[in-house]
Formats: structure tokens, C-alpha cells, sequence
């Protein structure tokens, strides 16, 4: 380095992912301007997310959905969601880890319409980076199946802080797992959750959906408050 | 790729920095890393060598400050790193809630200001 000039300190003490957090305000905006609730759906490969949106659609035809996807590679994921009328559509390019704010930006015209109720965001399967990006979404929901073991949130404790609802997915196969205890799922996420909440799911025996739509109902209905910013002040003055 | 969002994000702020400022470059970023960031400093450090060049910060040493992930006991309030061996408080027993550690925090920039 030349040293000609002189050295200004300026100091700056900005987030690197300020940019991030300011489009995700106005995805934000968005949202509630019409009227849509959006959820972040984490949760590593195979853990059972599309599963999720398509025994949602199952239970509740009545909701009008939109799923933007964080599938590689192939566009599996959107057309399953798509033969179970989930409108849906791919965010990702090759290799992307996580998804960003600007990514759903870019793709919210096509989807925000008046009659949308609920938009999910499919994110990419990965336990690390897409919980740091914040994308204007209403609740944080990670799926985390019984396969992955009791300590994945101690594994990942920046994935579940974030987290608003785990489903514990594929608790089918609980039967046939002999060291797998929900009890150490608890204990988990009472270490890694500001304020853990857990749904036992099985997509395909139909266990938990209703708790689940319940979650979304209320989330929906207003009885949540926006995951990232703050705590709703419970005294009314 | 989280580490390249990092240095795109940074060369973008400092590049700021020296236009508002009139300055002529950047002689050193001051980075602080959360260990719960998702961000690997020498892969960060390795993306940073290979972006600088034909920008303000071409010369400009990156320190980075690592912080360790931080616990809070909710029940004593006891503040705590990662203890080994489990996420339970040394001084009550109850579970540890995660406090922070995960912040990627562009703290100060030294501007290089001609001396004409």
C-alpha cells in the first residue's frame, strides 16, 4: 500500500447483509399490503418440504397457494407441487446455497395476486446459509425428519433460533427407529428455540396436519407476530 | 456461496465510502465474524484476494475479528460460550439459548485521503 496520503478511519458498523434486509422490508411491505401470508419452509434435502406443501393443499383446497422453490437443478419439486394445484415456480440458478430477498423480489409480480392467501418459499436444502438470509417472510417453519436425529438443532442452532414452528417430519417411521427419542428433540430445540414450538407430521398418515393448519391459521388470522422484528408487546396500556 | 456475497457486499459499502468521501482508496477493512455466521474466514479471506483487484480496496488489508457464539442462561442470566459436551447452563443446569455470534459487521474503514 502506497502511504502518501493519510489513513482516515470512517467508521461504518453496518451489517453485511443490510442490502438483503432492506429488499426483504419491502417484500414485507408487500405482504401485508395484500394481504399474503409468506412462509420460509427450511429444512435439509429430503426432509420432506414438498411434502408438506402438498399434504397442506390436500387438507385445505380451499386456500389459494403459490410456492416459489429453491430446487437446483431440476424442476421436480415445482411440478409436483403444480399437479396438486400449487401455483409454483423455480428461484434458483445452479449452485445457489440459499435463497435471497432479491431473488423472491424479482419473482413476486407473477405471483402476488388478490386472491392469494398463502405464498411459500421453498428454500434451498441447506441447514446453514438460508437462515441468515431474511426475506420479508412472516414465519420461519423448519421441517427436520426423524431420520436426521435429535441433535441436528444443537448442530445447527442458527437455523432453529430462527425458527418460529418445527415439524417433525415422517413420524411414521418412529416405530422403526431405536434411537430416536422426541423427548431429546425437546430438549433441542429448548436450547436453540427462543420459544419452541413442535408438530409431530407425517405427511403420509396424515398425523399432525391438523395442528399444523392450525399454526397457519392463526399465523394467518394475525395471531403471530413477524418473526425477525421484535416481539409483540403483550400489555396494552 | 455465502463468503462471496460477503466480499461483494463489502468492496460494494468501501467503494461508497471513497466516492462520498473523496478519498483515493482503502487502506484497511476492519470485518467482525461471527463464529455462527456461516461465513469461513480463510475462505472469506481467499474470495476477498481474488476480488480486490480494479477496485478502491486493491491494496487494503482485511482484519477480521472472529466472535464466538454466545449462550444466555434464560433462567440465571448467566452468559456463556459453546460449553463442551452439551448447551446446558454450568451454573443452574437449565438449557442454553443461543445470544448471538452470527453477526458479519463491516465495523470501520481506514480511507486512503491524498495529501495535496
Amino acid at each position: 500500500m502506497t502511504e502518501q496520503g493519510k489513513g482516515v478511519p470512517v467508521d461504518v458498523h453496518e451489517s453485511l447483509l443490510a442490502d438483503n434486509d432492506r429488499i426483504a422490508q419491502l417484500n414485507r411491505d408487500d405482504f401485508r399490503a395484500t394481504g399474503v401470508t409468506c412462509v420460509n419452509l427450511l429444512g435439509a434435502p429430503g426432509c420432506g418440504k414438498t411434502s408438506v406443501l402438498e399434504a397442506t393443499r390436500r387438507h385445505r383446497p380451499d386456500l389459494t397457494m403459490a410456492a416459489l422453490v429453491g430446487d437446483m437443478l431440476t424442476s421436480r419439486d415445482t411440478r409436483r407441487l403444480e399437479a396438486v394445484q400449487i401455483r409454483a415456480a423455480g428461484l434458483t440458478r445452479e449452485c445457489a446455497c440459499h435463497l435471497e430477498a432479491r431473488m423472491l423480489r424479482q419473482a413476486l409480480p407473477g405471483f402476488l395476486t388478490e386472491d392469494l392467501d398463502v405464498l411459500f418459499v421453498e428454500n434451498v436444502g441447506n441447514l446453514v446459509c438460508p437462515a441468515l438470509y431474511d426475506l420479508g417472510q412472516n414465519a420461519n417453519v423448519v421441517a427436520l425428519a426423524v431420520t436426521q436425529g435429535a441433535d441436528q438443532p444443537l448442530k445447527y442452532p442458527q437455523l432453529f433460533r430462527r425458527a418460529d414452528l418445527v415439524l417433525l417430519t415422517k413420524v411414521d417411521l418412529l416405530p422403526h427407529l431405536h434411537v430416536m427419542e422426541v423427548v431429546d428433540v425437546w430438549d433441542s430445540l429448548r436450547a436453540t428455540m427462543p420459544l419452541p414450538r413442535l408438530v409431530m407430521f407425517s405427511a403420509q398418515s396424515g398425523q399432525g396436519v391438523d395442528d399444523w393448519l392450525d399454526w397457519l391459521e392463526g399465523l394467518r388470522t394475525g395471531g403471530k407476530a413477524s418473526p425477525r422484528r421484535g416481539s409483540p408487546t403483550a400489555k396494552e396500556a | 456461496m455465502n463468503e462471496l456475497n460477503a466480499v461483494r457486499s463489502l468492496l460494494s459499502k468501501a467503494e461508497a465510502e471513497v466516492s462520498a468521501r473523496g478519498a483515493s482508496g482503502v487502506r484497511r477493512i476492519f470485518l467482525k465474524v461471527g463464529a455462527a455466521s456461516g461465513v469461513d474466514v480463510d475462505l472469506l479471506q481467499a474470495v476477498y484476494r481474488r476480488c480486490r483487484p480494479d477496485t478502491p480496496c486493491h491494496g487494503a488489508e482485511l482484519a477480521v475479528e472472529e466472535t464466538p457464539t454466545r449462550w444466555i442462561c434464560p433462567v440465571c442470566g448467566d452468559l456463556a460460550t459453546r460449553p463442551v459436551g452439551g448447551l446446558t447452563c454450568p451454573v443452574c443446569g437449565d438449557p442454553l439459548r443461543l445470544d448471538g455470534g452470527d453477526e458479519l459487521i463491516l465495523e470501520c474503514l481506514e480511507l486512503e485521503v491524498g495529501d495535496d
